[in-house]
C-alpha cells in the first residue's frame, strides 16, 4: 500500500481514492527526498530579516524608508513560500521546512522589533510574574499589574526554569521558549490540516494562510501566555485527530500522552483553554451526527468531558478571577455591537487611532480588501465540505463542476466531522468583523482571529483549491492565489496592529512599546534603588509596568486595589477625595511623568481603563495638575530628572 | 544483541548528568549551558515518548512536535508539583526533578521487552537530513545572515537618539541614621559635566558641593546629615545647578523634616 512519504500515517490511502489523475503526484512525493527550494529561501528569508531590521533602524532614525522597507521585507518573506507551497511536485520535507520557515522568520520580525528587552505591554505582565517566581521560588504570587497572569504561570514556569538552569536572563530564555513554541505550532498547524485532507500539499499552504491573521506577527508571538497556548492548543488538537481512529487499548496510551498536554494548556491561558473545550465538544456533535456507527464521537466525547473536568476545576478554584477580567470586555462590546444595530450608537470609525491620526489610504484599501477576499472566497470552501456527503447523490452528480488537485473532496470530507467543525466554526467570522465596528468588541473581534483562523484557514484553503477548476480561473489560478493570498497577509497584519506600534521609533505619549524608553526605565531603576522593595506607588499605564518589573516596587492598580487612582493625578489641587483615595490604599508614593501633558493618549488612556474621560480625550492632561505636588506641605519630592518626579506622599494620609 | 536503544539512554543518561554537573556548579560556558538546558527540557519528551509512547511507532515530523510539546508541558507539570515542595521552584530542584523524569523513563523505556519494531523505528537514529553541499552551504548562510540582522537591530536599539538628563535625588538615609539624607546625582546627558550642588532651607545655605565632575553615566552621591535642622515648616532643599548655567536652578528635590 502506497501511503504519504516519512510514514507519518500508519493507515495507507485507499486504492479507491487514488485516481490517474493524482497518482503521479503521489508518487513523485513518495519518491523525491529532496529539500528542493528550501535552503534558497531560507536565505532569502533571512536576508529579508536583515531588510527588517534595518527597516527599524531607519524608523529609529526618523527615515520614511523605514515603513517601506519593512512591508517589501514581509512580502519577501510570505510571497516565495506562499508560490512554492502550491506546487504539487515537491517533497514533503520541503514543505514542512518552508511552513517552519515561514513561521520562524515572522517570529523573528517581532524579535528584531525589540531586540534589547520587552517592550510590549503584556509583556511587561508576565514579565513580572516570571520575576516574582524566580525571586520567590513559588508559583501564585501577588502580580499587581495582572493578578491573572499569576494564577495562569504556565509560561512562566517554563520560563522561569530555563532562565534558573541556562543562567540566560529571563528575557533571553522567554525569546527561545516562544521561538521553540513557535516551531512547534507551526508543525502542529501543517500535521493537523494535513490530517483532516490527507494531503501535505494542502497542510502546508492551511499552515501559511493561519499566518495572515491579524495576531499572528506580534501579539501571538510576544511573550505573553496565549503566545506559548496556542501551540500547545495545536499539538493537542492534531493529536486528538490522530489518536481518534485507533482501537481502544491505542486510544487509552494515546489520551495518557494527551494529559499533559491538557493539563499544561489549563494552566497557560485561559481562553485557549475554554476555546478547546468548545471546539472538542463542537466535534464531538458534529461526529454523533455525521458519523454515528464509528464510535468516534465516544472518543471525542471523553476527551471533551476530560478537558472540561480539568478546565473547569482549574477555573472554579484557581483561576478565579478570571471572569472579572475576561467579563467587562465581552459584556461591553455585546453591547456596544447591540447598540449600533439598534442604531443607538454610531460605532468605532475605522483606521482612526484614539489620536485622530487615519492610516494611509493604501492600509484601508489592503485592510478592508482582505476581509472581503476571505468572505468572498469562504462560501468556496464551505460549498465543498458541505456537500461532500451528497456527492454520490443524484442531484450530487449534477451540480458536480468544481474538481480540483490531488485528491477528490467529497472522498475527503464526506464522514469528517473534523472538516465539519471547523466549517461551523468559520460561521462566526461576518459576525466578528460586525464586532470591529464598535471600540469596546474591536478587542473581541482582534482576539478571537488567532482561534477562528484554525477554521478559516482550512476552509480559505478548500475554497482556493476548489476554484482551481473553474476554466477561466485555471490559467491565473497560482499567481491569483498568491495574490490573494498576500493581501490577505498584509491586511491582517495591518488590522492587528496599529501603525504607530509596527516599528520602533521616537517617545509617544501612552503608546504602550512607544513609550517604553530609556529616560522611564532609568528612573524605574532609581526607584528599585532607593525606595524600599514593594513600596506602595502610584503612577500612569506605561510607567506602572516600569516600575514593577525594573524597580521591583508594588504599584496601586484598580485590578488589584479596586481603587481608581487617575482623580488623583487629574485634580488640580489635592483636596479630601484625593487624600482619602491616597489612604484607602496606603499610597507611599508618587511617580509623576510629565510628558503626559505633551499630547493625548495613543491608547485612548493615561492610567487604567475607567478613568475620566477614558477614550474621550480632547485636550492632554494639564501640566498644572501634574505639577500640584511640588506645592504641597508635607510632600517630599524625592527624585527629579526634569521629566520625571517621584514625591513622598505618606504623610498626606486622612487620619483615621 | 546489543540494540540501538540502550546506546541512546546510555548517551542520553551521560549528557544528563553533565548538564546537571555544569548548571549545579554553576558553571557558566556561554552557550553550552543554555543548550545543555535544552537537551534537558527535549530529553523529558523524548524519553517519555520511548517510555510511555515507542509502540505507537511515532515517525518524523509527529515524532518531533511530540518530543518538544510533551517537554514544554512535563515541565510545566513538574513546576506545578514543585510548588507545593518545600524547596520550591530554584535551580536545584530543577535539576533534580528533571534528571529523575529523564532517568526514570530511561529506566521504563530499557526495561520494556523489545520487540523488533522497537528498534530501528526510534526517530533520531534513522533521521537522515539528505543535503547536498550546496544547500547545507546556503542553509548555514542563512543562520549567518540572521545572526547579522539581529546585529543590526541591536546596534540600532543602542545608537536611537534618545533624550538627555541628570538624575537627582535626595532621599532619607534608611540604613544608619534617620537623621541623615542621602544626596545623589547621575549624569545620564551623554557628555561629561560639571554639577554644584546646594543644599539649603528657605534662603540658609546649609551645605555646598561646589564642583562635581561626571562623566557620561557616572554617578556622585553623599550623606548630609541633618540633626542640625530644627525648623519643620519650611523643607529642607537640593538644589542642583549644571557646570554651563551656574545662575539657573537645573533640577530641585526637597525633604520635609517632621
Amino acid at each position: 500500500m502506497q501511503s504519504i512519504q516519512e510514514n507519518t500515517f500508519t493507515e495507507p490511502i485507499s486504492p479507491s481514492i487514488v485516481t490517474a489523475e493524482n497518482k503521479a503526484t503521489l508518487g513523485s512525493e513518495i519518491e523525491s527526498t529532496r529539500w528542493g527550494w528550501f535552503p534558497a529561501i531560507a536565505l532569502l528569508d533571512a536576508f529579508a530579516l536583515m531588510m527588517t531590521a534595518t527597516a527599524y533602524t531607519l524608523q529609529r532614525n526618523s527615515s520614511q524608508w523605514g515603513a517601506v522597507l519593512f512591508w517589501v521585507s514581509l512580502l519577501i518573506i510570505f510571497v516565495p513560500i506562499a508560490y512554492r507551497l502550491l506546487s504539487s511536485s515537491i517533497a514533503r520535507r520541503e514543505r514542512v521546512g518552508l511552513v517552519v520557515v515561514l513561521g520562524l522568520a515572522l517570529y523573528l520580525v517581532k524579535i528584531l522589533h525589540s531586540p534589547l528587552d520587552f517592550t510590549f505591554y503584556d509583556e511587561f505582565l508576565h514579565w513580572n510574574t516570571t520575576n516574582h517566581i524566580i525571586q520567590s521560588g513559588r508559583l501564585f504570587t501577588d502580580n499587581t499589574i495582572s493578578p491573572v497572569s499569576s494564577l495562569y504561570p504556565g509560561l512562566e514556569i517554563i520560563t522561569s526554569a530555563f532562565a534558573n538552569m541556562s543562567g540566560l536572563s529571563v528575557v533571553e530564555s522567554g525569546i527561545i521558549i516562544l521561538g521553540i513554541g513557535r516551531i512547534a505550532l507551526m508543525l502542529g498547524l501543517y500535521l493537523f490540516y494535513e490530517r483532516i485532507t490527507t494531503s501535505a500539499q494542502i497542510g502546508g499552504v492551511a499552515a501559511i494562510l493561519y499566518a495572515a491573521n491579524s495576531n499572528f506577527i506580534f501579539f501571538d508571538s510576544q511573550f505573553s501566555y496565549e503566545s506559548l497556548s496556542l501551540p500547545i492548543a495545536l499539538t493537542l488538537l492534531f493529536w486528538v485527530a490522530y489518536a481518534n481512529r485507533k482501537p481502544l487499548r491505542n486510544f487509552v496510551q494515546h489520551i495518557l500522552l494527551m494529559l499533559p498536554l491538557i493539563a499544561a494548556l489549563t494552566i497557560t491561558h485561559h481562553l485557549t483553554s475554554y476555546v478547546i473545550v468548545g471546539i472538542l465538544a463542537l466535534w464531538a456533535v458534529v461526529a454523533f451526527f455525521k458519523n454515528r456507527k464509528s464510535g468516534d464521537w465516544l472518543h471525542l466525547g471523553v476527551i471533551a468531558l476530560i478537558t472540561f473536568a480539568i478546565v473547569f476545576g482549574w477555573s472554579k478554584y484557581v483561576g478565579n478571577t478570571t471572569n472579572a477580567y475576561l467579563e467587562p470586555v465581552i459584556r461591553n462590546g455585546v453591547n456596544e455591537f447591540s447598540g449600533l444595530i439598534m442604531d443607538e450608537n454610531h460605532g468605532r470609525e475605522l483606521f482612526r487611532g484614539s489620536n485622530g491620526q487615519v492610516s494611509p489610504l493604501w492600509e484601508r484599501v489592503v485592510g478592508i480588501g482582505a476581509v472581503v477576499l476571505i468572505l468572498v472566497i469562504l462560501p468556496f470552501g464551505l460549498f465543498e465540505i458541505v456537500r461532500s456527503p451528497f456527492q454520490q447523490s443524484f442531484l450530487g452528480k449534477r451540480i458536480n463542476r468544481l474538481r480540483y488537485g490531488l485528491l477528490q473532496s467529497w472522498q475527503r470530507y464526506r464522514n469528517n466531522a473534523l472538516a465539519f467543525t471547523l466549517a461551523i466554526m468559520v460561521l462566526l467570522y461576518p459576525l466578528m468583523q460586525g464586532f470591529r465596528l464598535t471600540s469596546s468588541g474591536w478587542e473581541i473581534a482582534n482576539r478571537s482571529s488567532e482561534f477562528l483562523f484554525w477554521a478559516i484557514a482550512f476552509v480559505l484553503t478548500i475554497g482556493f483549491f476548489s476554484l482551481k477548476g473553474i476554466p477561466f480561473i485555471r490559467p491565473i489560478w497560482k499567481v491569483a492565489f498568491v495574490v490573494c493570498a498576500s493581501v490577505i497577509f498584509l491586511g491582517g497584519t495591518i488590522s492587528g496592529w496599529p501603525p504607530w506600534a509596527r516599528l520602533p521609533g521616537t517617545y509617544l505619549v501612552s503608546a504602550d512599546t512607544r513609550s517604553i524608553e530609556p529616560e522611564g526605565i532609568s528612573a524605574a531603576k532609581w526607584a528599585g534603588d532607593y525606595l524600599s522593595p514593594n513600596s506602595r506607588i502610584s503612577a500612569d499605564r506605561i510607567n506602572t509596568l516600569l516600575l514593577a518589573v525594573y524597580g521591583n516596587l508594588r504599584p496601586v492598580t484598580h485590578l488589584a486595589d479596586d481603587t481608581y487612582l487617575s482623580s488623583v493625578f487629574f485634580a488640580p489641587v489635592i483636596g479630601n477625595n484625593e487624600r482619602e483615595l491616597m489612604s484607602r490604599v496606603d499610597l507611599k508614593y508618587i511617580f509623576v511623568d510629565r510628558r503626559l501633558s505633551t499630547s493625548l493618549p495613543l491608547v485612548g488612556v493615561y492610567f487604567e481603563g475607567g478613568e475620566p474621560n477614558d477614550n474621550e480625550y480632547t485636550e492632554p492632561i494639564p501640566l498644572a495638575s501634574l505639577e500640584k505636588f511640588d506645592h504641597v506641605a508635607n510632600v517630599d519630592e524625592v527624585f527629579n530628572d526634569g521629566t520625571i518626579s517621584i514625591y513622598d506622599v505618606s504623610r498626606l494620609h486622612v487620619n483615621p | 544483541m546489543l540494540t540501538r536503544k540502550p546506546i541512546q539512554l546510555l548517551i542520553i543518561a551521560v549528557v544528563t548528568l553533565v548538564a546537571a554537573a555544569i548548571i549545579l556548579l554553576d558553571i557558566n560556558i556561554p552557550l553550552v549551558r543554555p543548550l545543555l538546558t535544552l537537551f534537558l527540557i527535549l530529553a523529558v519528551g523524548h524519553t517519555t515518548l520511548l517510555a510511555w509512547g515507542n509502540h505507537l511507532a511515532l515517525r518524523g515530523v509527529v515524532r518531533v512536535l511530540m518530543t518538544i510539546m510533551l517537554g514544554i508541558t512535563l515541565v510545566m507539570v513538574s513546576g506545578f508539583i514543585l510548588n507545593f515542595s518545600t524547596w520550591g521552584l530554584v535551580t536545584r530542584t530543577w535539576v533534580f526533578f528533571i534528571a529523575a523524569i529523564i532517568f526514570f523513563n530511561s529506566l521504563v523505556a530499557l526495561l520494556r521487552k523489545q520487540t523488533a519494531s522497537d528498534v530501528p523505528t526510534t526517530s533520531i537514529q534513522t533521521w537522515k537530513l539528505e543535503l547536498n553541499a550546496r544547500q547545507f552551504i546556503l542553509l548555514a548562510l542563512a543562520v549567518v545572515v540572521t545572526g547579522a540582522s539581529f546585529i543590526v537591530a541591536r546596534n540600532g536599539a543602542f545608537t536611537e537618539p534618545t533624550a538627555q538628563f541628570s538624575q537627582f535625588w535626595m532621599v532619607p538615609d534608611t540604613t544608619v541614621n534617620t537623621s541623615q539624607a542621602v544626596v545623589g546625582v547621575k549624569n545620564e546627558e551623554q557628555q561629561p559635566l560639571t554639577y554644584r550642588v546646594v543644599v539649603m532651607q528657605g534662603t540658609n545655605v546649609l551645605q555646598e558641593f561646589p564642583s562635581i565632575s561626571l562623566a557620561p553615566n557616572e554617578t556622585w552621591q553623599t550623606k548630609y546629615d541633618l540633626a542640625a535642622v530644627t525648623d519643620t515648616t519650611v523643607p529642607v532643599e537640593a538644589v542642583l545647578y549644571r557646570g554651563d548655567d551656574q545662575t539657573e536652578p537645573y533640577r530641585t528635590v526637597n525633604l520635609w523634616l517632621q
